[in-house]
């Protein structure tokens, strides 16, 4: 209820019972105290109660305490004690100073309750406009950064095919089919990063739906393998699935996506002839898939922050260096992944590997599958024929 | 006697594009931009002269297509292709259920989009092509009149849910077939739900058919969707 230190104003919220407290405490020790007090001193007792009290109260509540008061004390403590005189004269000083008392301080105090609300209010529309300009400096960042990442490709896509348009007739067949399977190639690059955007912006908004159902870890390997495969032309990726591993509650469509996200940057990152390994296994009450190659590896500063957006890892430097490809594509898509994860109510975790090389985990609750229960029996099953 | 393609799409450098390809590949093409337009076509096509094959983009600007494929299949059962941008499973679904034979999802290859053609007019079992008894591609033969199943000559033993399951999916040999589709007609339509029991009898099916379950090359998995069979070869 208080609204800070002393170095801000002393503004408590009303609370009624606060007040009544303060009352029943006055009222207490005036009893208590009642041959040792005389009236004055009472008098000046319940003064200072209607101020302090006021404190915690509305101007209205304090104007009917003070009256109420007012009306005991005479009952109680006047002479003739025990019995209701209306003595206007003598009491009326008392009364009215009670009333201005404690009226004063109950308007100043709701001035102030007024002054600090309307200054909270100022806060935070200022911190309200702060974080829309911040989010208005991001979308800027974003889109920017998307506008890049879609740079690079669409000039090569251009170039090809804008040779292709002029200069066709004068290129040998080969040339031609290398130009146009580089438009291929790079839309493809395109498509890719597209439907990340797109798949991190709707991870992101709320209210985002997953099409969850039951899905086979040996099934979601193989498609991505099979996904890959077009772009694995050396046949480094390698697929290892644990037998009997339980069903996974899960978005087979965004998990698709993650898996070709990170064999793809595994692919592209860890140059040479390497393997790349796609396991999947049971580590106690978790699925892990993982993604483990055996390239250069990322720095330990860059481990936690390659999952932010538009973040790349430093391409690998000495006598690889040269032949490393140009650093693209990668910024969305660890983002996209992770969030992915996260929508799973799992996670993505990046190890470095002993040897050299990174390996990224996918981690997954390992829900209780309905699979052993369910299934109808085979003997014998009514030929449909 | 070429083959007529009825090719929905409402960009019109990509109708373009693909108009061209078909017909370099010896198809007619019907060219809609909407589903008024595609209508139009088929009222002046007449019985006939309906298509073979429709292309049906999901994305169009006058409605969900719905009513252009049962219009379709009331005819002459043309086969019905549904294209689509990715992440709209859930309308995918519902009209491969609602009897769409096959989908591509954009951006596509055009080898892609032949292959699905080819399985998808084959499936129909059009004047041109008899339907399906018979698979055989690589070292993988299934007799679906003998119901004898075979690997490089050897025989293999299928419990009867799994060879049920493998015949439906050759039976549409070259085009998916839904999770629904599958689970109704093999274990029945209160079993349309039960995915699980899909991923426990194919997880079985790529055990027995496939040198590496774990990368398979015959039975494919159309995430979300369902599963496919590879094209026979031939």
């Amino acid at each position: 209820m208080n609204s800070g230190t002393l170095r801000t104003s002393f503004t408590p919220a009303t609370n009624r019972w606060t007040a009544v407290f303060i009352w029943a405490l006055t009222w207490g020790a005036m009893l208590l105290f009642d041959a040792h007090m005389d009236l004055a001193n009472k008098a000046l007792i319940l003064v200072l109660a209607s101020a302090i009290a006021a404190i915690w109260s509305t101007p209205w509540f304090s104007v009917l305490a003070c009256a109420g008061g007012v009306q005991a004390f005479n009952v109680a403590f006047v002479p003739p004690r025990g019995t209701f005189s209306v003595q206007l004269n003598e009491h009326l000083l008392l009364l009215v100073t009670m009333l201005a008392t404690s009226a004063g301080v109950s308007l100043l105090m709701t001035r102030q309750r007024q002054l600090a609300a309307s200054r909270h209010q100022a806060l935070q529309a200022a911190s309200a406009a702060r974080e829309a300009a911040q989010s208005q400096a991001l979308r800027n960042t974003l889109l920017a950064a998307i506008a890049h990442d879609h740079r690079t490709p669409l000039a090569t896509i251009l170039g090809a095919a804008s040779s292709l348009h002029d200069q066709g007739e004068r290129l040998s067949d080969e040339q031609r089919r290398r130009l146009a399977a580089t438009i291929i190639e790079e839309s493809s690059q395109l498509a890719r990063l597209t439907q990340n955007m797109l798949q991190l912006a709707r991870l992101d908004a709320p209210g985002r739906t997953l099409h969850l159902d039951w899905e086979s870890c040996e099934e979601l390997v193989g498609t991505a393998m099979r996904r890959i495969r077009p772009r694995d032309t050396a046949h480094r990726v390698r697929a290892q699935v644990e037998p009997d591993l339980p069903l996974l509650r899960c978005d087979a469509v965004l998990l698709g996506q993650l898996l070709d996200n990170l064999l793809d940057n595994a692919l592209r990152y860890a140059t040479g002839d390497g393997p790349v390994e796609l396991q999947a296994a049971r580590h106690g009450e978790e699925i892990v898939i993982a993604v483990r190659d055996r390239g250069p590896g990322i720095d330990a500063a860059l481990r936690e922050r390659i999952f932010d957006t538009f973040q790349r890892g430093t391409p690998p430097a000495g006598p690889l260096g040269k032949d490393a490809p140009a650093r693209r594509g990668a910024g969305v898509g660890l983002a996209v992944c992770r969030a992915i994860a996260h929508a799973h109510s799992g996670d993505l975790l990046l190890r470095p590997r002993a040897g050299g090389g990174c390996s990224f985990e996918l981690h997954l609750p390992a829900a209780r599958s309905p699979v052993l229960h369910d299934v109808p029996a085979e003997a014998g099953d009514q030929e449909r024929g | 006697m070429s083959l007529t393609v009825l090719l929905v799409e409402d960009d019109r450098e990509l109708r373009q594009t693909l108009r061209e390809a078909l017909q370099v590949e010896g198809y007619r093409v019907l060219a809609a931009a909407s589903l008024a337009d595609a209508q139009a076509q088929l009222a002046h096509a007449g019985e006939r002269e309906g298509p073979d094959l429709a292309l049906l983009d999901l994305g169009l600007p006058d409605g969900e297509g719905e009513s252009l494929l049962a219009a379709l299949r009331r005819r002459r059962g043309t086969a019905v292709i549904v294209v689509s941008a990715r992440d709209t499973e859930g309308t995918k679904i519902r009209l491969l259920d609602a009897g769409a034979d096959d989908y591509l999802v954009k951006p596509f290859s055009l080898g892609e989009l032949l292959a699905r053609m080819r399985a998808a007019l084959r499936h129909r079992g059009t004047v041109l092509q008899a339907p399906l008894l018979h698979y055989e591609r690589e070292e993988l033969c299934v007799d679906l009149q003998a119901r004898r199943v075979t690997l490089a000559g050897a025989e293999v033993h299928l419990t009867p849910t799994e060879y049920k399951l493998l015949a439906r999916l050759v039976r549409s040999a070259g085009q998916v077939v839904t999770h629904r589709q599958l689970l109704a007609d093999v274990w029945g339509p209160e079993f349309t739900a039960h995915t699980h029991y899909l991923r426990l009898y194919m997880a079985q099916l790529r055990a027995k058919l496939e040198p590496e379950p774990a990368d398979p090359r015959r039975l494919l998995t159309e995430p979300g969707v369902g599963y496919r069979l590879v094209e026979p070869q031939g």
